[in-house]
């Protein structure tokens, strides 16, 4: 009954782990017209949507719905028409490796195979791509095209920025919302709220990341700023003053503490004070410690010149001890007792 | 004997003598790499006739020897090839690896009592830290990229394992000339500076007494190291290594309780660092990516950083005076000391001292700025490091 239980919580929990991992996958970029661009497993060129997987473990999003909302058709609630593709499950190609990417080709027909969908985004307006749950209602991406916008061939649209801050980048509601945002007014409250907006892509990235501008170097950055280097110099060289003179000051206070201890101790033991302004010589002379040093250096560089030429003999007395004995050495060799 | 009265072996000699002339030396000499060679030289002969910084300038003119003696590409002999040991060996300065030990050996070897007993000379050794920046300027000026700069200017702290790890990680392709020019410098000490403080100063200033430094306890010597970290660290972070290697070398010296540890790193540790660094240093100047005009300004800039910081360090000490009192003010000629070169530009306020005045004796006073200057220098290429790598 207990392994039961534990294999049930188990259970639990890889779903619980399971959904959260859907919840990294991102719509990336999204191509609308591909004149030039990359060719499906068929040769020929689709529309595509790419998947990014943002979080750091293997997610399947086979179950899930891949979905488009059109800008000029309209469902019976009066909601603009939103039309879904069902990800096909138990296809190993539907997993996606951690920070890794997925193209979904939209041909329109729905008969070529799982990265199929069965609609296109060329031949209608669409405004928005959508990756929904498996349940078909919760929304894990949005992917909404600017008002007014145009498609131009080969070039797409995609998210900057969310490859890096990872993954919370889905807007939260308050319940009080969730219950008053229905149908697009939801749709288009999560797109408006999203941290990161589509934008033009300088360049495409289909299987790859969208980070592809080229990063000026620090130090570039920082030249072009401050390109006299007067800058620089005037705030390294506060920096440096402040850690010296704060060594400085810290080492004053303890100087002081130190030499009024020390005082009192010699006042203490009845003697005048030995340091600081008040002791009576100051201290040592520049000749006194001139003179200190050159005796210190005689004293170790010639300390060996006599000694080098003089062989002394000691006599070391060796007292006797059962340890050192000859006699009881291990290199005594055994006596053979014939009998 | 067939063979050989046919030519066949005598043509089998000589394409095999052709093929070992091809990989010796003198097949593949350039005239950059005989310049070189020179160099080498002139770096031993400054080391062992003059004694000018032997303990490096002879390790790195041996290195440009054997940097420069010319070879064919493939062998993996290089300090550039992957694979050669002269490349391995020479991964602790491309990693800036060695630099932070010889400061913990530095950290052991040196009796921070004179900074202690006069705090305020450390104001001094942040001054002289102006010829990095100077020099930084004129390197963007030149047209170098800040890294470059940056990498140039830490010249100005006459530290050569601080240039050495600064280069390392801002402009690696220039940390030879980087690195030959800070210890040439250092070496040249006694002609870069003299000039500059008798320019600077009156006779009067230079007849200056100084209090005599005051005992040090231990408790102060301990608690250095340790505050020391702490304050300088917390503010510049980037210079941990340097610092932080310093600091644990001087405690360990200080505390007492380490004594082995001490005299490992004060001694052997820092020799075979020494041995390492010099060598691979001067092995990197191959004469094909050392000989370029950028290595000349680098020269040339580095001498410049050296005179600013030299004048600021004077300058700054001229300015303090003025608010000091009497009998408290600063002989201007320890203000040199203010770059590194431990002990060198402190032998210099000594040796210029004695000279005005036959008993003023400077060193002990000129060794707070000269290991501030360690200390400041290490702060500058932290920051530097900070901004720019």
């Amino acid at each position: 009954m207990r392994k039961f239980c534990l294999l049930i919580v188990a259970a639990l929990c890889a779903l619980g782990a399971s959904a959260q991992g859907v919840l990294n996958m991102r719509i990336n970029e999204v191509l609308v017209l591909n004149e030039n661009d990359v060719v499906d497993d068929y040769g020929v060129r689709e529309s595509w949507v790419e998947l990014f997987n943002t979080g750091y473990e293997r997610v399947d999003v086979g179950g899930c719905y891949l979905g488009v909302r059109y800008a000029d058709r309209y469902d019976a609630e009066g909601n603009k028409l939103i039309r879904k593709y069902y990800i096909p499950r138990n296809n190993p190609a539907t997993s996606i490796e951690p920070l890794g990417y997925r193209l979904f080709f939209c041909e329109g027909t729905d008969t070529k195979g799982t990265f199929y969908t069965n609609f296109t985004l060329s031949d209608e307006a669409v405004d928005m791509v959508i990756l929904y749950n498996a349940n078909g209602k919760d929304i894990i991406s949005v992917f909404k095209f600017p008002e007014g916008y145009t498609p131009v061939p080969d070039v797409a649209w995609g998210i900057l920025g969310h490859e890096e801050i990872e993954s919370k980048v889905f807007p939260e509601f308050t319940r009080a919302e969730r219950r008053a945002l229905r149908g697009d007014a939801y749709l288009d409250t999560i797109a408006q709220r999203l941290k990161y907006q589509p934008q033009e892509m300088g360049k495409n990235t289909p299987l790859a990341t969208n980070e592809v501008n080229e990063e000026v170097p620090r130090h570039e950055q920082f030249r072009q700023k401050d390109a006299t280097g007067g800058v620089m110099a005037v705030t390294a060289m506060g920096v440096v003053f402040l850690a010296l003179v704060t060594i400085f000051l810290v080492f004053k206070l303890i100087g002081m503490i130190m030499v009024r201890r020390t005082n009192r101790k010699s006042a203490r033991e009845g003697g005048e004070p030995v340091v600081g302004k008040q002791a009576r010589d100051g201290g040592y002379t520049g000749e006194e410690i001139a003179a200190i040093a050159l005796a210190l250096r005689l004293y170790q560089e010639e300390l060996h010149v006599h000694e080098s030429t003089v062989i002394t003999i000691n006599h070391v007395n060796r007292m006797y001890s059962p340890w050192n004995s000859k006699i009881h050495g291990i290199t005594e060799l055994p006596s053979r007792k014939n009998r | 004997m067939t063979m050989f009265l046919n030519g066949g072996f005598g043509a089998f000699i000589g394409q095999n003598l052709q093929e070992l002339w091809g990989i010796t030396g003198f097949a593949n000499v350039t005239w950059g790499h005989l310049v070189m060679i020179v160099v080498g030289l002139f770096f031993l002969y400054l080391g062992i006739k003059h004694k000018m910084e032997p303990m490096l300038l002879v390790p790195i003119g041996f290195g440009i020897l054997i940097g420069n003696i010319p070879f064919a590409d493939g062998m993996e002999i290089g300090v550039y090839e992957e694979g050669s040991v002269l490349n391995y060996l020479y991964f602790g300065v491309k990693n800036g690896l060695y630099p932070p030990l010889i400061f913990l050996g530095i950290g052991a070897m040196t009796d921070f009592s004179a900074l202690i007993s006069n705090p305020k000379l450390m104001t001094i050794g942040a001054a002289a830290q102006f010829g990095i920046f100077g020099a930084y300027m004129i390197a963007l000026a030149c047209g170098f990229t800040a890294a470059e700069a940056g990498a140039i200017g830490i010249i100005g702290g006459a530290d050569g394992p601080t240039a050495i790890f600064l280069s390392s990680r801002l402009a690696p392709d220039m940390m030879g000339a980087i690195a030959i020019a800070a210890y040439s410098y250092m070496a040249l000490v006694p002609v870069l500076q003299p000039w500059v403080m008798k320019l600077c100063t009156t006779k009067k200033e230079r007849l200056i007494r100084m209090r005599p430094p005051r005992p040090i306890s231990k408790s102060e010597k301990i608690m250095f190291p340790i505050i020391g970290l702490l304050l300088t660290c917390f503010l510049v972070p980037s210079g941990l290594p340097l610092l932080g290697m310093l600091f644990l070398g001087n405690l360990l010296k200080e505390s007492g309780v380490t004594k082995r540890l001490a005299t490992t790193a004060g001694g052997p540790l820092i020799d075979i660092v020494t041995i390492l660094i010099g060598l691979t240093v001067g092995a990197s100047t191959q004469a094909t990516t050392f000989l370029t005009e950028k290595s000349l300004l680098v020269f040339v800039i580095g001498a410049t950083s050296f005179i600013i910081a030299t004048f600021a360090g004077v300058l700054f000490v001229k300015f303090l005076n003025l608010f000091l009192k009497k009998g408290n003010k600063i002989n201007p000629l320890i203000g040199n000391a203010g770059v590194s070169a431990v002990p060198h530009a402190a032998r210099i306020s000594q040796e210029m001292g004695l000279k005005y005045d036959k008993s003023n004796y400077l060193l002990m006073h000129a060794m707070g700025p000269n290991l501030a200057g360690v200390i400041g220098s290490a702060v500058a290429a932290g920051i530097m490091l900070g901004f720019l790598g």
